[in-house]
């Protein structure tokens, strides 16, 4: 009953930032083999499953991306202190006094923490102002730089060090990193498990998409789609929801707890409305919750995908997130599972919808 | 009540001149304790005996001074110069009549019509003198004054005027000892001095009377008008419990017993968590070996300007929470063991 | 090294909120076990712990140890189970957006420190920071299990376990002041009564981090009245921000303070001891306010001759503050060696 949250566990404790994916990929390889026709991994890092459908001549893409944001080691001070820089978009505001994991020399794990100047040695304009990055620090305890040197160097990738916890009423909240976007592996990984156990052939060709990059913009998606060639393709994200009580209702995104949020627009892309229309459709005649996204915000892969060769007919479905790309990211178990119902959903009936696709 | 608390706010009492007020509140009181008497420093502490063999030591303080200011200098021409004594608010203080310790009446005005942000030595009091020679004859240097009190019901519930702070704990305390029944601990209201000025009248009382409780009555902030973001209490919501303050936090095992005792007796509480301010429950805390401290806090609008607004119901509550508390018997103020979790 | 960090690991996981320091005795009395002989607390919330030399008339030597940390409190519980909360002692707000805390209610309730979304920072805001009493704990629950839960008042910690990085480098919660009762703890397990000079009362006091009038410690002091006392706390790890004279460096020994408050001639003692015993040391030369009791001590009763000595430690009142546990052993050895010397209290009248 619970293998989904298992799955979702064991996908966000994994080592992923953007340009390190390799322990994230082989991971997803063994999960989805069992699962799959066809297993490829391109030029850039991307793991591709493909399932045979009744017509194998159009292919449908489901897309997420393993990797997260994190930091880079720029410079070790003379003090042992490691300067860096945020892989993906990381606010500085969540990075001060939080725990990291160091990938050094000879892959070897080292903690560390984050931390600042003394706020009792702040001036009190300092004190008023927003921690900058510029202002912050890797730890890992090395007395001075040689010491350093001998564990890091300039270049090793480091991330959050974050468990993956259950709380709330009836610990349907789900605390972790990288919940941007393990989820949405997570669910393409249900989905392809469960699609083998009920032997359900698909009305059209499927290639779930794992893709690199995604956080630094430099999408693997993008080349993957080239690759695939699909006629339509999901890309599964995570969005802010920024439910929260001091924000007016017309600036929030969302709710939790009332399904995976579906864009009609955001900064990168307007979307296919016959395609988010047969999404909505899907959710209403199978009773699965599903929200449209309130606000323009954002941007994902579905971007990429979109404008890849002659063009794709794209739709966006994310998981409300709360604390989007911090350490504490939270999801809620009701979307997790009402996404991957949805997304069954949607494959199954695919080919009743394509007969009455218009523009 | 009323008409008490209309007496006591009658009384100027600045910081360091409490001893006209401590009178009338022993005449007040005298009647409903065992004991009256002014200490060293002129906290007047009403003592009531209690009736268990080994009774514990309580002591609810409310502090008789009030927010004021002290003449400094008399200007050749009749008007006088002043300076603070507690936190007394100059904006608050600004084209209002005020009243001397000797009786003068007088007018605090700034010097200039034009002023964005008003400071002390740009202000002045004229008492209608018309130069120093005939200023001296009314006021000396020294003596101290304050906006002039009063007090009116308004609508509803509403009582107003100056100064509540800190007239309205004496009357809770005047009330409580009238309503109390017999306690099985000694009770010890303190009526304090020069709480104000940093506590000062209390922690010499607390040492001398080596409290095993202790408990502040005072205003609070109740920050609860348009405009106010972080509501700390609010008027009408009961008698505040105080959680903690800028001063000290109180004991949690105290504020959850008053909380159990106030809903027992169908006191109407609130809790009171306040960034800012200190009572005198921070020094009763330190006397000797130290004491159980918590707070009975009346949210009040407008701290220490002419016009500080209670709510009738929580100042009644209050005293039923006094009187409650320093009924409780020996050993349950407080039931032992550690807290939580 | 290792029994420092265990005994420091176990103090941290104790939660003690200033104000709350008491829910902490059973825990405490279990980990020092035979360590000291009493261990009572009083109406404050210090811990008194004596261990005698049991010669009649030996002198008290006081060590005082703030056993209190940073934390916050709920002041009210809203919609969709967010809580506020205000800040006990000086909590670093900076850490605080994304944090994940403990909120000690009827039971131990998880949350997470709401952060605001990019997309809704205003352009004339952002380079602030939210101040503590705007910023909510998201708990999960409904409001109503959340009032059930989380009475107004309940004392909120940071969920840290320790992390261990190189070079015998700690970091966790609570370091400020439990890397020092680590210490003593380490000191005083195996020291046997005969080669005391002194009985010794270790106090741990309560509301170091809130308390200006040093409540705690000066109740502490009144009931133990001893003959000369130490002050242990924590004090700037230098690095970035933290330059010299400002500071001692982590990994260099224990701090001991020269200042106008303490006693002189006791702490030049104390330093030869050190140095003899080729224990390292740093000097810290503090002309006006140690900001630690060693400010209250002196003047109680009829005067206290105080030592004031540190650890160094970076990341204070965060959830990360960071010790080096071989500085915890250098003092654990010093503070050994001085409640052995009986030739402290000639210093006294220097």
């Amino acid at each position: 009953m619970n293998r989904d949250i298992e799955l979702l566990r064991r996908l966000c404790l994994l080592f992923g930032p953007s340009g390190c994916e390799g322990e994230v990929r082989s991971a997803i390889r063994e999960s989805i083999r069992p699962c799959v026709d066809e297993l490829e991994q391109d030029k850039l890092g991307n793991l591709i499953g493909y399932v045979d459908g009744a017509d194998n001549s159009r292919t449908l893409m489901i897309a997420a991306h393993m990797d997260e944001v994190g930091m880079m080691i720029t410079n070790i001070e003379s003090s042992g202190q490691l300067r860096f820089d945020t892989v993906g978009g990381i606010d500085a505001a969540v990075l001060c006094g939080k725990r990291v994991v160091v990938w050094g020399h000879d892959r070897t794990r080292l903690p560390g923490i984050i931390s600042a100047k003394p706020i009792h040695l702040q001036s009190k304009e300092e004190r008023e102002k927003a921690t900058t990055r510029k202002s912050l620090y890797i730890d890992i305890g090395a007395s001075d730089r040689a010491d350093a040197q001998r564990l890091v160097s300039v270049g090793d990738f480091a991330v959050f060090d974050s468990d993956f916890v259950r709380f709330g009423e009836a610990e349907r909240r789900m605390k972790g990193k990288a919940i941007d976007d393990r989820l949405g592996c997570a669910v393409m990984i249900s989905v392809l498990e469960r699609l083998r156990a009920e032997g359900t052939v698909p009305p059209v060709r499927l290639a779930f998409a794992f893709t690199v990059r995604e956080e630094v913009g430099f999408s693997g998606a993008k080349t993957a789609a080239y690759r695939i060639n699909p006629s339509h393709a999901v890309a599964l994200e995570s969005t802010a929801i920024a439910d929260l009580p001091d924000v007016s209702a017309h600036e929030r995104v969302g709710d939790m707890g009332r399904g995976g949020v579906l864009s009609l627009a955001d900064k990168g892309a307007l979307y296919c409305r016959a395609f988010v229309g047969y999404a909505l459709s899907v959710g209403r005649e199978k009773d699965i919750p599903v929200q449209l996204k309130r606000y323009v915000s954002g941007g994902n892969d579905a971007r990429h995908i979109q404008q890849s060769a002659a063009g794709v007919r794209v739709l966006a479905l994310s998981a409300p997130t709360r604390y989007l790309h911090s350490a504490s990211c939270v999801a809620d178990l009701a979307d997790y599972r009402a996404m991957q119902k949805l997304v069954y959903e949607m494959i199954v009936g695919f080919g009743r919808y394509l007969a009455k696709e218009d523009m | 009540m009323y008409q008490t608390l209309k007496e006591l706010c009658r009384i100027s009492a600045v910081s360091g001149n409490e001893r006209a007020l401590g009178e009338k509140i022993r005449t007040l009181i005298a009647p409903h304790v065992t004991q009256c008497h002014f200490d060293t420093l002129g906290n007047l502490i009403a003592y009531r005996k209690g009736r268990a063999a080994q009774p514990e030591r309580v002591i609810f303080a409310a502090h008789m001074d009030e927010v004021g200011f002290l003449v400094n200098f008399i200007e050749e021409s009749g008007f006088l110069r002043f300076a603070p004594l507690g936190g007394a608010s100059l904006t608050a203080a600004l084209y209002s009549p005020v009243v001397f310790a000797g009786g003068c009446r007088g007018l605090l005005l700034p010097e200039t019509e034009s002023l964005s942000k008003p400071s002390i030595e740009h202000c002045y009091v004229d008492i209608g003198a018309k130069n120093a020679k005939e200023a001296a004859k009314r006021v000396r240097v020294g003596e101290t004054f304050s906006l002039a009190p009063s007090l009116s019901a308004l609508t509803g519930s509403r009582w107003a005027g100056r100064p509540l702070d800190d007239r309205v704990g004496c009357a809770v305390l005047i009330e409580a000892a009238r309503q109390m029944a017999e306690p099985e601990n000694d009770v010890y209201f303190v009526f304090s001095v020069q709480e104000e000025v940093g506590c000062r009248g209390a922690r010499t009382a607390a040492y001398a009377i080596r409290p095993d409780y202790g408990f502040a009555v005072d205003v609070t902030t109740a920050a609860d008008q348009p405009a106010d973001k972080v509501s700390v209490t609010k008027l009408g919501d009961g008698a505040a419990i105080k959680v903690k303050d800028n001063s000290v936090i109180c004991d949690s095992r105290l504020v959850a017993r008053m909380g159990e005792l106030a809903r027992a007796r169908g006191i109407r509480c609130q809790y009171e968590v306040l960034t800012a301010g200190g009572t005198d429950a921070s020094v009763i805390q330190l006397a000797g070996s130290g004491a159980v401290v918590g707070g009975i806090s009346i949210p009040t609008r407008n701290i220490h300007s002419a016009v500080e607004a209670v709510d009738k119901g929580d100042v009644l509550a209050a005293a039923k929470l006094v009187a409650a508390l320093a009924e409780c018997p020996t050993g349950q103020l407080v039931e032992g063991g550690e807290g939580r979790a | 090294m290792e029994q420092y960090k265990r005994l420091l690991r176990a103090l941290s996981g104790m939660m003690s909120v200033s104000g709350q320091e008491r829910t902490t005795t059973r825990a405490l009395q279990e980990l020092l076990g035979t360590a000291v002989d009493t261990l009572t607390c009083d109406r404050l919330g210090n811990h008194l712990c004596l261990k005698r030399c049991g010669r009649a008339g030996a002198p008290l030597l006081m060590i005082d140890t703030h056993f209190d940390q940073v934390g916050m409190v709920v002041t009210g519980v809203g919609e969709d189970g967010f809580l506020s909360v205000s800040n006990i002692g000086g909590v670093d707000p900076r850490l605080l957006p994304a944090a994940e805390v403990c909120v000690w209610g009827r039971e131990c309730v998880y949350g997470v420190v709401a952060s605001t979304p990019p997309h809704l920072q205003r352009a004339d805001s952002a380079d602030k920071l939210r101040p503590m009493d705007t910023l909510l704990i998201d708990t999960g629950y409904s409001r109503a299990r959340a009032e059930e839960l989380i009475p107004i008042g309940s004392p909120v910690s940071f969920r840290t376990a320790v992390v261990e990085l190189a070079n015998d480098r700690l970091a966790g919660q609570g370091f400020d002041n439990k890397a020092t009762a680590a210490a003593v703890l380490h000191a005083l397990s195996g020291l046997s009564a005969r080669e005391m000079a002194y009985d010794v009362a270790w106090v741990l006091s309560a509301f170091e981090e809130t308390s200006r009038l040093s409540a705690g410690v000066t109740v502490g002091a009144f009931q133990v009245r001893p003959e000369l006392a130490l002050v242990l706390d924590v004090n700037f790890a230098q690095g970035p921000g933290v330059e010299p004279p400002a500071g001692i460096k982590m990994g260099g020994g224990p701090g001991v303070t020269l200042s106008p408050m303490t006693h002189r001639a006791l702490t030049r003692r104390v330093m030869a001891v050190a140095a003899s015993s080729g224990i390292p040391y740093q000097t810290v030369a503090e002309a006006a306010s140690t900001g630690t009791h060693s400010n209250t001590l002196p003047l109680l009763l009829e005067g206290i001759p105080t030592v004031d000595m540190s650890l160094p430690l970076s990341g204070m009142h965060t959830a990360v503050e960071c010790v080096s546990a071989a500085d915890g052993v250098a003092l654990s050895k010093l503070l050994r060696l001085l409640i052995c010397d009986s030739t402290l209290t000639e210093e006294v009248y220097q």
